[in-house]
């Protein structure tokens, strides 16, 4: 089964994510913090992350970029999920690696589309 | 009594007071932890369809929405604050159940009612909560709330403007709504002093999307500077195209500085070549050096090859940050400026000590930050050879071989 990692610091956003995704079939594991999703990406079994940008600790910019200067986490797909939407915020959420951007409010519906697209992109 | 007695009996007493309020305050903890254990205990059970409601697709959405809307008045208390928690978290159909049965529970209308309470705290709440539904209908009387006595309800009210005008907004089929928002956050900036801070506006502004254009569009020729520079902002980052020539007007002709400023950072954002022309007007030494700086930076952004002279021009102008931003714009016009910017970094090209200086600078930070446009690091290397291709011939070199 696909494993999902979803990282915010806002509960309800991360149950929000968790339950669409669970209910699209995947199955989903949570971190509350940049520290902690570092921690479950580096433990592996993580095909996607979905990374909140704005995390106490360790932003989602941050642990993008980590996540791409470790060998085993170079390749694992990141889409970031954030309130910030201007030109500028998704341009440096792409510089840091990530590979699709998702803006806060979100359609939960949108969200698995864009999972299914970048998980079918890394795989291709 | 005794004076001693006295203070003896004074000291009692504060101290049962001391104690009785301590007794009090751990009591009326006690009641509140209970109650909210209580709230969750009910509220718990009830999360997983208040998630199906938010992630709003299918039947089953529809069915927990029907469940939350039928509980009973303990129940529907115990599980509100975690509605309004998730309210504006989610749009599309989740949203749209999630104001269907705030509706639905007389939430909405108690909160377009409390628009007018009273107590500021009660008129701010309302408006966040129903910019938070992104709630169409209430355009109107958020509008009409910019016009409020406190600054906080006003700064809330320009807030929720934005969401419920915004395209996506439940109950957008109220066709009026976008523009009414855009009019009414425009009009806010009016007056001698804005009802509302001014980013907050646009920042509104831009949810509303290209829906407001028409609104800034008109907003251009308001009498308030405050109101151009921000409607010109606003079309700017709204990729408003169709402003274009309004904006070339005002880049050339606004009596206020800052005004054209933003009209030439907004051109520049709009990357319209036909912008060029007026740009490269503004750049004239009769114009404020602020203007010229924006107009020069925006050149860049067109990358409208037609500016290339009127760049290298400015390469050793008098001011400095005019010339910086040349050099600059000129690595935005793709190979030609690079070509251009290489030559005269390698001193083929005429210009003054200050243009060499400078576009070695920009040439070099170029390269070494790895933002050279893709064509240009052929371009600098062929004007790099050329100039060592040179020197082997001259002279000097010849004896020396």
């Amino acid at each position: 089964m696909t494993t999902v990692l979803v990282a915010d610091d806002d509960l309800d956003i991360r149950e929000l994510v968790a339950f669409k995704l669970a209910q699209a079939g995947y199955e989903v594991r949570s971190a509350p913090d940049g520290v902690a999703a570092l921690d479950a990406a580096r433990a592996g079994g993580v095909d996607l992350v979905v990374l909140d940008l704005m995390m106490p600790g360790l932003s989602g910019l941050d642990v993008c970029a980590e996540l791409r200067r470790e060998p085993a986490t170079a390749e694992l797909p990141v889409i970031m999920l954030t309130a910030r939407a201007q030109d500028q915020d998704v341009a440096t959420g792409f510089a840091a690696g990530a590979d699709d951007y998702v803006v806060k409010p979100f359609s939960p519906r949108e969200l698995v589309s864009r999972v299914q697209a970048v998980l079918g992109r890394a795989r291709a | 009594m005794s004076p001693l007695a006295l203070v003896t009996a004074g000291l009692v007493l504060v101290s049962a007071l001391v104690l009785a309020l301590a007794v009090a305050i751990a009591v009326v903890r006690a009641v509140r932890v209970r109650r909210a254990a209580r709230a969750r205990a009910v509220a718990e059970p009830l999360r997983p369809l208040l998630l199906e409601v938010a992630v709003g697709e299918g039947p089953e959405a529809d069915d927990a929405a029907a469940a939350l809307a039928a509980l009973d008045a303990a129940g529907w208390r115990s599980v509100e604050p975690a509605v309004l928690a998730v309210l504006g978290k989610v749009r599309g159909d989740g949203q749209r159940l999630l104001v269907e049965l705030l509706a639905a529970r007389g939430v909405v209308a108690g909160a377009r009612r409390d628009l007018t309470a009273r107590s500021a705290v009660r008129r701010a709440t309302a408006a966040e909560l129903l910019g938070a539904a992104g709630y169409a209908p209430a355009v109107a009387e958020l509008g009409a709330l910019l016009r409020d006595g406190d600054p906080e309800v006003r700064l809330v009210a320009a807030r929720a403007l934005g969401r419920a005008g915004a395209p996506g907004a439940v109950g957008s089929d109220v066709e009026e709504a976008p523009r009414d928002a855009a009019t009414a956050l425009l009009s806010s900036l009016a007056g001698d002093r804005p009802a509302a801070p001014p980013d907050v506006v646009a920042r509104s502004l831009l949810l509303v999307g290209a829906p407001a254009a028409p609104a800034l569009l008109a907003a251009l020729a308001a009498p308030e500077p405050l109101v151009r520079l921000t409607a010109a902002e606003v079309l700017g980052r709204l990729g408003a195209t169709a402003a274009a020539a309004a904006l070339e007007d005002l880049v050339l002709r606004d009596p206020v500085d800052a005004v054209r400023v933003r009209c030439a950072a907004a051109l520049g954002r709009l990357g319209v070549p036909s912008a060029a022309s007026a740009l490269r007007a503004a750049t004239t030494p009769a114009t404020a050096p602020a203007v010229r700086r924006a107009a020069v930076r925006s050149l860049g952004e067109v990358g409208d090859p037609s500016s290339l002279r009127c760049l290298w021009g400015l390469l050793d102008d008098a001011e400095g940050g005019v010339a910086d931003a040349a050099a600059t714009a000129l690595l935005g016009l793709g190979a030609p400026g690079v070509r251009l910017l290489a030559q005269v970094s390698s001193q083929g090209a005429s210009a003054s000590a200050a243009a060499v200086a400078r576009a070695h600078e920009v040439v070099t930070c170029a390269v070494a930050a790895e933002v050279m446009p893709p064509a240009g690091l052929a371009e600098v290397e062929a004007v790099l050879a050329d100039v060592l291709a040179r020197a082997s011939r001259t002279p000097a070199a010849e004896v020396a071989a």
